[in-house]
């Protein structure tokens, strides 16, 4: 899509080479083809997707989660577990590529397991996400040179612990911020380097309880 | 069976409120109070506490000694399936539970509410590679619908009632409990309830009115619409429902492989059966229609071939329990997600009475043309050797429709299951979305033990027979009247139909020497019979049907058939071929 964008762009920019009716047909061609991929795109366009899963804190349950994607040959970009709000109840975020309707279907299959409360997917802008880096570095950059202490400020990082041999820093931040300061860092020597999986929450505002509860009113149990 | 509780309590200790008994014990006591009458299983060391309580039950709970693990799943989900309740397969630690995997991954595609109770080594061990250890968890977990790992005594009630409960509603599917041996010896205070909730599990919706009132609006305008009926009507035990909601509304009934026996194949609506090998007129009607409603069926690939071209002109309207499987493989314009017995009640007072009798003649055009260019040929051949189908046909005319048929997979299944006319539900037992060879001979077992009342027959290849025949020996000793038929061929027959149609006649590994069946038969006591010609067929079908014992009938067919009808995989129903 990004492509036809940019064609449209580009043949408005040179209109002074091409006759008037020619270019717009052009336009209107290329207008009509976003407009035709547009419907396509959603669904069957590959995209990042954070999906939350919301369980019963069981063993096993884990590996009944994941084994939704790896039928599906779909790989995990990043996996994060931990306790909610509500007690004995776990939520895992998993960030993974696809197409809307596969994920839609992956969702589903998840939320069929027996211990999987709810599930729900979401695309970058529906949710508020982080993901937190550490760095281990030699301590004598510090003392050799003033820049990574500059670095560390610039890039609102900070100093976890500093060792007689080396320290530590934490940065928070989407992917692309804790790179940067990776490539910033790199040049000074870094010895070790760990980015945990995102974790996300999601923009509305309908709490887990109220799903359930909606679930439930229109549930027979026996 | 509060009242067997008790009686087991006096019986045990008069004095106490709670029963203070082994893990064992409550695994027995558990198994009654949830009414089960008899298990498949096969003792061994990580299970021997279970079977030593067994002795003591010997009176209450019936248990039928397999002659390999697969023998009882298998026997456990065709007991399943006649009862509709769930079976009860058993088993011990390690190759004993790594044996009810086939059988397990066959209950879960085909939903079958199967318990699975496997011994565990002790607790301590666990994960140290113990003798007979595996970790049948992890090993079944992509194939059950729960499973769960018991370590203590007092989790044994909870565990097992949750997995009745899981088995047996929402979808069915097979459950696993793995029991370490020292929650089997361990001593608790037992106590027994019924599970009928559990909070993070929805099995099944309300019928929502606005789907249905959609669907009634698509049905009643409709002018060739379709009706695709699968499992799910068995399994909710929607039959009566069914034909009354087809009965009003006059749609086609047609039958996926394993919705056969849920409507009469003599009801004047009913079109066939679908699929790779199913009937003409239904396949490429799907093709036509322009409503297609879906009753409990999940579009599996052999329903529905390549779904670029599958019922593209059809709205479609699907109604099935399990939401994952909406939209799943075919786009919904309407999706009922509830029990297909409460929708169907509800879209019944919905739609308008109609009929359909240019559309139907249809259907009755495409019958002749398969009758002329398949049915004719298959039913009067000019062969020398005795055909499947003319088999089929004979036993469904002498049972008028009405026995319980297991098959196994290939050709005599796809024959038995196209000409069998069924009449009477919960009459089709066959491995259907695996495939799984072997599965007919202990299933069989498993139904006649479930339906005694009921003349169950079991239609076997040579091949699939040699995978499990060991299993003649439950029929010997616990005297079970099921009745055998071996089509034989000597061959893989669709393996070979497909090297012939797909692999330019190279056959490959298909051709059988076996061994002489009838005596294989007597050594194990069951009257047996062997059929070459055709002048012999009839008056040996009676002879199997009328003896009150189990009965083996050896049935020589040629060598060479194929099964026509046939969607070659890949292609679209529209392109069945019949030649």
């Amino acid at each position: 899509m990004e492509n036809y964008k940019y064609l449209v762009l580009s043949l408005t920019k040179r209109r002074h080479v091409i006759p008037h009716d020619e270019i717009l047909i052009c336009i209107l061609l290329n207008f009509f083809m976003v407009y035709c991929l547009r419907g396509k795109n959603k669904k069957m366009e590959n995209k990042k997707f954070t999906i939350s899963v919301f369980t019963e804190n069981t063993i096993g349950l884990l590996h009944r989660v994941t084994t939704v994607f790896t039928r599906r040959k779909i790989n995990i970009e990043s996996l994060t577990v931990s306790e909610t709000e509500t007690q004995g109840v776990s939520r895992f975020t998993i960030v993974v590529n696809g197409s809307y309707d596969k994920i839609a279907q992956v969702v589903k299959q998840i939320e069929k397991q027996v211990e999987v409360l709810k599930c729900f997917f979401y695309e970058d802008e529906q949710i508020v996400y982080q993901e937190l880096a550490l760095y281990k570095m030699p301590t004598k950059v510090f003392a050799n040179s003033e820049s990574v202490e500059d670095i560390i400020r610039e890039s609102n990082a900070r100093v976890l612990a500093i060792e007689p041999e080396f320290i530590v820093i934490e940065k928070t931040g989407r992917e692309h911020e804790t790179q940067a300061l990776f490539k910033k860092l790199e040049p000074f020597g870094i010895l070790s380097f760990v980015r945990s999986g995102r974790v996300a929450i999601a923009k509305p505002m309908k709490r887990l309880q109220t799903h359930l509860e909606e679930l439930e009113s229109v549930s027979l149990f026996e | 069976m509060e009242t067997l509780l008790q009686e087991v309590t006096t019986e045990k200790k008069p004095s106490s409120q709670k029963l203070n008994i082994t893990g064992a014990e409550a695994v027995v006591l558990s198994l009654l109070a949830e009414g089960v009458e008899c298990v498949f299983g096969y003792p061994g060391g990580a299970i021997m506490p279970v079977y030593d309580a067994f002795y003591h039950y010997q009176d209450k709970l019936k248990h039928y000694l397999v002659r390999h693990e697969q023998g009882a799943i298998h026997a456990a989900q065709g007991y399943a399936r006649v009862k509709g309740k769930a079976g009860v397969a058993i088993a011990t630690s390690g190759p004993g539970a790594t044996n009810l995997i086939t059988g397990i991954a066959d209950a879960m595609i085909d939903s079958t509410p199967v318990v699975c109770i496997t011994g565990q080594v002790f607790r301590h061990l666990l994960g140290s590679d113990a003798f007979q250890e595996v970790d049948v968890i992890s090993v079944s977990l992509p194939i059950t619908k729960w499973n769960f790992q018991v370590t203590r005594a007092e989790e044994i009630p909870t565990a097992i009632a949750k997995a009745f409960y899981i088995a047996q509603s929402g979808r069915p599917g097979p459950v696993l409990i793995d029991i370490t041996k020292n929650a089997q010896n361990e001593r608790f205070d037992f106590e027994y309830h019924k599970c009928t909730k559990i909070r993070s599990y929805f099995p099944r919706r309300k019928v929502d009115m606005n789907a249905v009132e959609a669907a009634a609006d698509l049905l009643n305008s409709a002018k060739k619409p379709l009706m695709l009926v699968g499992q799910g009507v068995i399994l909710s035990k929607a039959e009566k429902e069914l034909k009354e909601f087809a009965e009003k509304s006059g749609i086609p009934v047609a039958s996926t492989l394993l919705g056969l026996s849920a409507f009469s194949t003599k009801h004047p609506l009913y079109v066939g059966y679908l699929g790779m090998h199913g009937n003409y007129g239904p396949n490429i009607k799907t093709n036509e229609c322009d409503v297609l409603l879906a009753v409990g069926m999940r579009f599996d690939d052999r329903v529905t071939g390549d779904l670029k071209t599958y019922a593209k002109q059809a709205k479609v309207i699907h109604i099935e329990i399990d939401p994952a499987e909406i939209d799943k493989n075919v786009k919904t314009t309407v999706a009922i997600i509830a029990d297909a017995k409460e929708a169907l009640i509800a879209l019944t007072e919905k739609v308008t009475p109609k009929s359909y009798p240019d559309w139907l003649q249809e259907f009755a055009d495409a019958d002749r043309i398969e009758y002329e260019k398949v049915v004719s040929k298959d039913f009067a051949p000019n062969t020398e050797k005795i055909k499947m189908a003319e088999v089929i046909k004979m036993l469904s005319d002498k049972t008028e429709g009405k026995a319980i048929i297991a098959t196994d997979v290939g050709q005599h299944q796809m024959t038995t299951t196209r000409y069998y006319q069924f009449t009477e539900t919960d009459s089709n037992i066959t491995s259907g979305g695996a495939g799984t060879m072997g599965f007919c001979l202990p299933a069989a077992i498993g139904a006649k033990v479930g339906r005694p009342d009921r003349q169950v027959i079991a239609i076997i290849g040579d091949g699939g027979f040699q995978m499990t025949m060991q299993e003649l020996g439950v029929i010997m000793q616990y005297k079970i009247p099921v009745k055998i038929i071996i089509l034989n061929n000597n061959f893989l027959g669709m393996v070979r139909q497909w090297q012939q149609l797909f692999f330019d006649n190279r056959y490959s590994s298909v051709d059988m020497e076996n061994p002489d069946f009838i005596k294989l038969a007597e050594a194990f006591s069951i009257k047996a019979q062997k059929v070459e010609t055709r002048e012999e067929l009839s008056s040996a079908l009676d002879a199997m049907l009328e003896s009150p014992e189990a009965y083996f009938l050896e049935i020589c067919v040629e060598k060479e058939t194929n099964v026509f009808p046939m969607v070659p995989a890949g292609a679209g129903v529209g392109d069945i071929r019949l030649e």
